[in-house]
């Protein structure tokens, strides 16, 4: 019974569409009804009844549709106002159509039934059913006889009952119909467009209230005016027809030109789209606020429609990080500081050394991008990440900005300089680098060697050595290094050795050098070295070799790497020189070539190499302090770098210490060779 | 709510006023029993009434739709040369047409058909009828033989009073058909119309 009422009773909500029909299907029953009067009039006349009758009646019969049409408000009372109207208007029709037609009159109760489907309204069916009844009902009592006229029988009023009901259920079909899937239409549309709305709206609350901002993006760079509210809050609210990089320009104009050239690859749809996609900065720098941009393509039919920009303000994910950074560089440095405090503080003294230059603004174009590859070198050696990190962002900068650094950039290098320093010195203390350290072995023999007499001069020559670093020393850190380096780089397990031959450097004159061969040291491990897969798929130890020596020959110093690497790809070389439009004919031009800015035969940069740039850094500060460089490499058996530098002995900044010429500490020497030479 | 109340009086009145009409329709009208003894001597009384011969006596009621297709009917038919027929034509009181019943004699007359004039009063008194059109048809012996109505049902266009007399002729039970017409006594009137809609004076 419920569920026949909520058949019949349509839902009370009316939408504008079906209250526009309904007004004009109102009206046009209006008129309808009221065009039976001189129908009426002539049916009448023609049956011979009274026409006068027949326009009084439909007259009476029309008064109430009229009041109704004045006076409802709701267009579907009026429906039914109508249905009652149409089954009186037969009536009259049925008493001014006497005669021989008489029978036949009763078809419009059917036809008009029928067409009462049209408001799609079954109360308007119910409405004229029910008036049938009511007015059979009055008849009976009225006159009971009436009802069973001709005295027919019960089952004539049945059938006659019957048919009105059946016609009614199917015009009430027809018409819940015509509701459900035409008038109704528009409101099961509006119903899902507003049930679409509400998710819209919870979806649009859950947007606005996560810490990334959305926006979309035409493919012609158009900001499309859907976006959640801190996407606006950050680029601002909707402008027809701005462009993204108006967008973000007004954030940090750096950038706007980069993303503009970088978007015009997206529209004109020539490269593929994830490549054209990876030119798209990935990073946004407003003030203090960083901001990370992800893409996301809409794709349809194969074709882009728009791109998702997803913004996240990563300033204090950043913050974090270089915090944690900064707390493991200070722990590395502690660690450094344990283990080798004076190789820590030479590295200091020549960083510090390198940074004074850096933020000096009239060092500019190569020699500022070595100086900033030999700083990021070294502190990746070191394992201060932060330090290496910001150089390596640095030399990107430097490249895009053709060699020069910003002042804000020098001012950002100094202040983590600043940083790192103060750390260090809060670690040391009072215990700084302006001091001489002496073993108790070499303190021993020098103290013997006055007891029995030594020369005054060869006293005071090897007390003089004491600010000597020896090459052990410096060559058991770098193995260190380099080893740690080989593990950060997958090639395994790496076994250095070094070959020391007692050569005793003066540190001030060499530190440039030692800070340089850094790139010597990184090249041999990352482009030397294969991986250990690699070495054991060609037949060697799965450890790659390195070997490190010093060793005085006559007057002449050399420093040497060695690596049993894949050797220098010559042919790559050769490729790469051509393409850079560097002589390329011969070995000695490949060799060249190879310490030329810019040249590399790695493909991807990292944080160690692959900008080309560490060669040429070496070599200039080897040339610089009058040395030579050699390469000898065969391919797949390895690479030898070999640094050179003749007349020493006049320089006194490099020595082979031999035994003190006193026959107390002849024999505490262990690895002296000869005398000093 | 002034407009809702005046509809549903409206509504109301409508359905009274519709089923009171329709109620005149289809109500079968009272007849006189055929032992009636002013039946029996409305029959000897008829114009050119001869006794010995089947008669048929026509109740029809200048203001009744059912009277005038049953007029028509006869007029078309023309009286039967078997019997005596007689037109009884009631005058309506309240019609506005007062030379109607002599258009309508004039045309009975040439149709074959006796004709009187009676008014409602009359005809109950002489009668005994209060209802038309009615059909009273004796056998010439005195004996009325068949009292009712044309049709067997409401506005019916089959008008049965040929078939009628020919089955009482050939001495076959005839059962009388109710009369669908108009109610012609006042009494009648009141009891189908107790609005006063239709018999009133104006009425609809």
């Amino acid at each position: 019974m419920k569920r026949l009422i909520s058949y019949l009773v349509l839902p009370v909500e009316i939408s504008a569409f079906e209250r526009q029909y309904l007004a004009r299907m109102n009206r046009i029953a209006l008129i309808f009804f009221f065009c039976h009067i001189p129908v009426f009039i002539g049916v009448a006349a023609l049956a011979g009844t009274s026409p006068t009758r027949a326009a009084i009646l439909t007259l009476l019969a029309l008064i109430g549709p009229a009041v109704a049409y004045k006076t409802l408000q709701n267009p579907r009372h009026l429906s039914v106002v109508f249905g009652f109207t149409a089954m009186c208007m037969g009536g009259i029709l049925v008493h001014i159509g006497q005669g021989s037609m008489q029978i036949e009159m009763h078809f419009y109760f059917f036809v008009l039934i029928a067409l009462l489907a049209v408001f799609a309204n079954p109360l308007a069916i119910v409405t004229a059913a029910v008036t049938v009844a009511l007015h059979h009902l009055t008849l009976y009592l009225l006159l009971p006889r009436s009802v069973f006229n001709y005295d027919a029988s019960i089952w004539a009023v049945v059938v006659h009952f019957v048919f009105v009901i059946l016609e009614s259920v199917a015009a009430c079909f027809v018409a819940r119909s015509f509701f459900d899937n035409v008038i109704g239409l528009e409101k099961i549309v509006q119903s899902r467009t507003n049930a679409l709305s509400d998710r819209n709206r919870d979806m649009r609350l859950v947007l606005d209230n996560v810490g990334q901002g959305f926006l979309t993006i035409e493919p012609n760079g158009t900001v499309s005016a859907e976006r959640s509210a801190i996407a606006a809050r950050w680029v601002g609210g909707y402008v027809p027809g701005k462009k993204i990089w108006e967008h973000l320009g007004e954030l940090d104009s750096a950038g706007a030109d980069w993303f503009r050239v970088a978007w015009d690859s997206i529209a004109d749809d020539v490269l593929p789209l994830d490549m054209s996609i990876d030119q798209l900065p990935r990073r946004w720098t407003a003030g203090k606020t960083t901001f990370s941009l992800e893409y996301r393509p809409l794709i349809v039919d194969g074709r882009l429609t728009q791109m998702l920009l997803v913004m996240s303000d990563v300033s204090a994910q950043l913050e974090r990080e270089q915090s944690e950074i900064e707390q493991r560089d200070f722990m590395r440095l502690f660690q450094c500081l344990l283990k080798d405090k004076k190789g820590l503080l030479e590295f200091f003294s020549e960083a510090d050394d390198l940074v004074s230059k850096i933020v000096t603004p009239e060092v500019t174009g190569p020699e500022l991008r070595r100086l900033v590859h030999t700083l990021k070198g070294n502190c990746a050696l070191f394992g201060l990440s932060a330090l290496a990190a910001f150089c390596h962002d640095l030399e990107s900068n430097l490249l895009d900005a053709g060699g020069a650094m910003t002042g804000s950039k020098r001012e950002q290098l100094g202040r983590i300089w600043g940083l790192f320093a103060s750390n260090l010195r809060s670690l040391l203390g009072s215990d700084r680098a302006d001091r001489v350290e002496v073993d108790q072995t070499e303190y021993a023999a020098v103290l013997d060697a006055l007891d029995g007499n030594a020369a005054r001069e060869e006293i005071a020559l090897r007390i003089k050595t004491w600010q000597f670093e020896t090459a052990r020393t410096r060559l058991t850190r770098i193995a260190e290094q380099t080893r740690a380096i080989g593990s950060r780089l997958g090639k395994g397990s790496l076994n250095v050795v070094i070959e020391p031959n007692d050569v005793l450097l003066f540190p001030e004159s060499w530190s440039a050098f030692w800070s340089s061969f850094t790139h010597a040291i990184r090249n041999a491990v990352d482009h030397g070295i294969e991986s250990p897969e690699e070495r054991l798929a060609v037949g060697k130890p799965r450890e790659g070799q390195i070997r490190l020596t010093t060793k005085l020959l006559d007057d002449e110093l050399w420093v040497e790497i060695a690596d049993d690497g894949r050797g220098i790809a010559w042919n790559l070389v050769r490729e790469r020189a051509a393409a850079a439009g560097l002589p390329h004919e011969s070995r000695e031009a490949l060799v060249e070539a190879l310490f030329h800015d810019g040249l590399t035969t790695k493909g991807e940069i990292s944080e160690f190499s692959g900008r080309g740039i560490g060669m040429g850094a070496v070599r200039a500060i080897c040339r610089k302090m009058g040395g030579s460089v050699q390469i000898t490499s065969t391919e797949g058996k390895g690479t030898c770098l070999s640094f050179r530098w003749s007349n020493v002995h006049d320089r006194l900044d490099a020595l082979v210490l031999g035994p003190i010429s006193s026959p107390t500490i002849e024999n505490q020497t262990q690895e002296a060779e000869g005398h000093l030479q | 709510m002034v407009g809702r109340v005046f509809l549903g009086v409206w509504g109301a009145g409508i359905l009274v006023v519709g089923a009171s009409l329709m109620a005149g329709h289809v109500v079968s009208l009272p007849v006189p029993r055929a032992t009636d003894s002013r039946l029996r001597a409305s029959l000897a009384a008829g114009p050119g009434v001869v006794k010995g011969r089947w008669s048929a006596h026509h109740v029809l009621y200048q203001s009744c739709g059912c009277s005038q297709r049953v007029l028509a009917h006869l007029l078309t038919r023309r009286a039967r040369p078997d019997l005596v027929e007689t037109v009884v034509y009631v005058r309506d009181p309240a019609a506005a047409d007062a030379t109607e019943p002599a258009t309508v004699r004039a045309q009975a007359e040439r149709a074959g058909f006796g004709f009187e004039t009676s008014t409602p009063a009359e005809l109950e008194r002489r009668y005994a009828v209060e209802s038309a059109p009615f059909l009273l048809v004796g056998d010439g012996s005195g004996a009325v033989r068949y009292a009712g109505g044309y049709t067997a049902r409401s506005g019916s266009t089959q008008i049965e009073d040929g078939d009628i007399i020919d089955g009482l002729q050939a001495g076959r039970q005839v059962g009388a058909l109710p009369v669908f017409g108009c109610a012609v006594s006042s009494r009648v009137q009141k009891a189908i119309d107790p609005l006063g809609l239709k018999y009133a004076r104006g009425g609809i």
